[in-house]
């Protein structure tokens, strides 16, 4: 209540609620003007560098998000690439390994045939040199029972021939021998 | 009780005269005023020069991010960019002028330290010669604004309509006048009225806990301190809104649709005014 009185008291006394609220013109015009130089004061050498400021910030940042969506269709892009040229590799890969193996295969069925080859060779020489040996065997065989037949032929007849006659004989036991 | 009856507490709506210039006399919130004013302009021309040189350090920081926040919403309030950019100065150097003036009432020696019986301390944002000023010079230039978007013509048009072809436009445009007036009047005392109260508080707080004011006071100025940070971010909004009101007006009836019609701006001093 105090305070109403005082104020009431205040507006009595000055005579005007404009004189009571303490509003000057002169005080009024003053303080625009020194808010008008301080504001032109201000717009000429303080804001246009805070202005200015900002917007690089603001553009450094949207280069930096426009340079990391870049980067990252890049990077999309890329990983494309790398699974295209994965699938690339993976198929020439896996063309190659087929080739290596058809080759490998071609080069077993060749060592098979070379082998087999090399084994019938080595098998008719084999072959071959059985039969020699049992032809050396034959005649060896024959010449001893040549022998044998002459020393039994001696022995049963107990009488001594000449040599031509002993050959005829046992010639004619061995073709009889033969024809048997 | 007996203590509390002894306070014969002084208080005056209006700025007192500590000495004068001739007939002018030099008050206590025009001191304060000029303090208050040279540090705003002494931070933010130091400022200037350490970011147009390159130099940053914290306070620099500090100060760029504010003002980043502040373009950012003025930005956002005003459609038009161009315009956004020329409102700049004037919007943000109420903010700081205003929030920095209201700061200084909670300096120690408020009704204390006193010359011929005049308290040399008391914010400028507590006398109604300071906020009118601001009021006035914000609503001259909301006009100078409207004018250059809308032209002369168009911004007469928004006031002056021809009541026998459209007597709602008539009546709507008597309302804007009145309009501007009320808008400009509710800038400078809402802010004078919560700087005041807000002084008023301080002394009453102080007298009434007495040497418990040592720890009462501080939480009190630190509630002033938010306060003014808000009185002075309401002011710079309604800066804007009015500003975007007015170079809208001209694209509500060609575009009723678009982003920045008057009602959105009307909801918007609405919230603000909340």
């Amino acid at each position: 209540m105090e305070i109403f009185r005082q104020f009431a008291e205040s507006g009595s006394q000055n005579g005007g609620l404009v004189e009571m609220l303490g509003i000057d013109w002169q005080m009024l015009l003053f303080q625009i003007v020194a808010f008008l130089v301080m504001l032109g004061l201000l717009a000429k050498f303080v804001y246009p560098w805070l202005i200015k400021s900002v917007d690089d910030r603001q553009k450094r940042i949207e280069d930096g998000l426009k340079s990391s969506e870049k980067a990252q269709a890049e990077a999309a892009n890329a990983e494309k690439r790398i699974a295209k040229l994965l699938a690339s590799a993976n198929k020439e890969a896996g063309e190659i390994i087929a080739a290596a193996k058809a080759e490998a295969s071609e080069t077993l069925l060749a060592t098979e045939e070379k082998s087999r080859q090399l084994a019938d060779k080595i098998t008719k020489t084999a072959r071959e040199q059985i039969d020699n040996d049992i032809l050396i065997a034959k005649n060896a065989l024959h010449n001893e029972m040549v022998d044998l037949v002459i020393t039994a032929t001696e022995k049963v007849t107990s009488r001594i021939v000449t040599d031509k006659v002993n050959n005829d004989l046992v010639e004619k036991a061995v073709k009889e021998a033969k024809r048997n | 009780m007996e203590y509390l009856a002894e306070i014969h507490l002084e208080i005056d709506i209006a700025a007192k005269p500590i000495f004068w210039l001739g007939n002018f006399g030099v008050t206590n919130a025009m001191l304060t005023g000029l303090v208050g004013g040279g540090l705003v302009l002494g931070a933010l021309l130091y400022v200037g020069n350490m970011v147009r040189h390159k130099k940053y350090n914290r306070f620099v920081g500090l100060v760029q991010w504010v003002f980043e926040g502040l373009l950012k919403q003025i930005d956002e309030i005003i459609p038009d960019r161009k315009l956004a950019r020329k409102i700049t100065p004037l919007a943000s150097t109420i903010f700081f002028l205003v929030m920095i003036n209201y700061w200084l009432s909670v300096l120690p020696g408020l009704d204390t330290i006193k010359i011929n019986g005049v308290p040399i301390l008391r914010s400028p944002t507590a006398d109604l010669n300071f906020v009118l000023a601001l009021a006035a010079v914000t609503v001259v230039a909301i006009q100078m604004y409207a004018t250059k978007y809308l032209g002369i013509f168009g911004n007469i048009g928004r006031y002056v309509r021809n009541p026998l072809k459209d007597p709602v436009g008539w009546f709507e445009g008597t309302l804007e006048i009145v309009g501007e007036f009320s808008r400009g009047g509710s800038l400078a005392l809402r802010l004078f009225g919560n700087a005041f109260a807000g002084e008023i508080l301080l002394l009453v707080i102080t007298i009434l806990t007495s040497y418990f004011a040592v720890v009462t006071l501080p939480i009190f100025i630190v509630f002033e301190m938010m306060i003014g940070f808000i009185q002075a971010y309401v002011f710079f909004v309604l800066t804007l809104i009015f500003t975007s009101l007015a170079v809208s007006h001209g694209e509500e009836h060609n575009h009723p649709q678009s982003d920045h019609s008057p009602v959105i701006s009307t909801n918007a001093i609405t919230e603000v005014m909340k």
